[in-house]
């Protein structure tokens, strides 16, 4: 792949960013979350994308193209995909507190990856 | 509700987060869409942007021509443009055959883009992300 950096951040933020948070964001505000918006939650995070990959291996991938982009959000997402990872069985299992730890991380790398796109984007056009 | 896609995203979050107020159909390209549309009554569209999974012979779009325009004749680089932009084109067709209910994308598009659009398009929307609430109000925002 050989991509200007603003494309490799828009891919981030639609492959990684804006799928991980599909279920993140539509929680109930309050109370256990259903059964079903669980398990969108647990596919969104940890589940398998269409090439293969796992959100955050996709992640890695994309982000191996900004390596000489010295950028902390990509630090962050890494940082809260290991978390997300390492809940997986907690995730499954559904209790309400780790649901809503997770949705919180998944929104987060959603915020950062989106965040870093529009800079990216504004900062010069692809070439 | 009508959700055109080529996966199925779009239409389990529609069906999970949307389905207590709308009756979901999906369509996986545009000639399924204008069938559906043709079928059934629908009030709105929700429509994905890129379509990576279609095959090739589903994809609206003339590859040799959008190669040729803006590709010095890539074809790899046209289909993977085709299928970027998929859901506006896909759109193109729904109004071509006479549909002209507000469609709305799940994509962070560029202010600039997202008037050109409603201009070729007519009645388009946009959310950035999959909030239901923001597209169900996107949905009824102006409608008696």
């Amino acid at each position: 792949m050989s991509e200007s950096p603003d494309v490799i951040a828009r891919m981030l933020a639609h492959d990684v960013g804006k799928y991980v948070a599909r279920a993140a964001r539509n929680l109930p505000p309050r109370g256990a979350v259903p059964g079903v918006i669980v398990d969108m939650l647990f596919r969104d995070v940890l589940g398998t994308l269409p090439n293969g990959q796992t959100p955050s291996e996709r992640f890695e991938t994309l982000a191996a193209e900004l390596r000489g982009l010295d950028d902390p959000r990509i630090a962050e997402v890494r940082e809260r995909f290991g978390r997300i990872v390492a809940l997986e069985r907690e995730l499954a299992s559904g209790t309400e507190l780790v649901v809503r730890a997770v949705a919180a991380d998944a929104l987060a790398i959603e915020r950062a990856l989106s965040a870093l796109a529009r800079d990216l984007a504004s900062a010069g056009p692809s070439q | 509700m009508l959700v055109v896609e080529d996966g199925t995203e779009y239409e389990e979050f529609a069906k999970t987060f949307l389905g207590e107020r709308y009756d979901v159909t999906a369509a996986r390209s545009a000639s399924e869409a204008i069938a559906a549309l043709k079928q059934a009554p629908v009030d709105v569209l929700l429509v994905d942007l890129r379509f990576e999974r279609a095959p090739a012979d589903t994809l609206v779009g003339d590859v040799e021509s959008t190669a040729r325009r803006l590709f010095g004749g890539d074809r790899a680089r046209a289909i993977r443009w085709i299928k970027d932009q998929q859901g506006t084109l896909v759109l193109a067709e729904i109004r071509k055959a006479g549909f002209a209910q507000r469609a709305v994308f799940v994509h962070d598009f560029p202010g600039e883009r997202l008037k050109n659009l409603a201009k070729l398009y007519g009645d388009v929307r946009a959310v950035p992300s999959f909030d239901a609430a923001a597209i169900d109000a996107l949905f009824t925002e102006g409608c008696a």
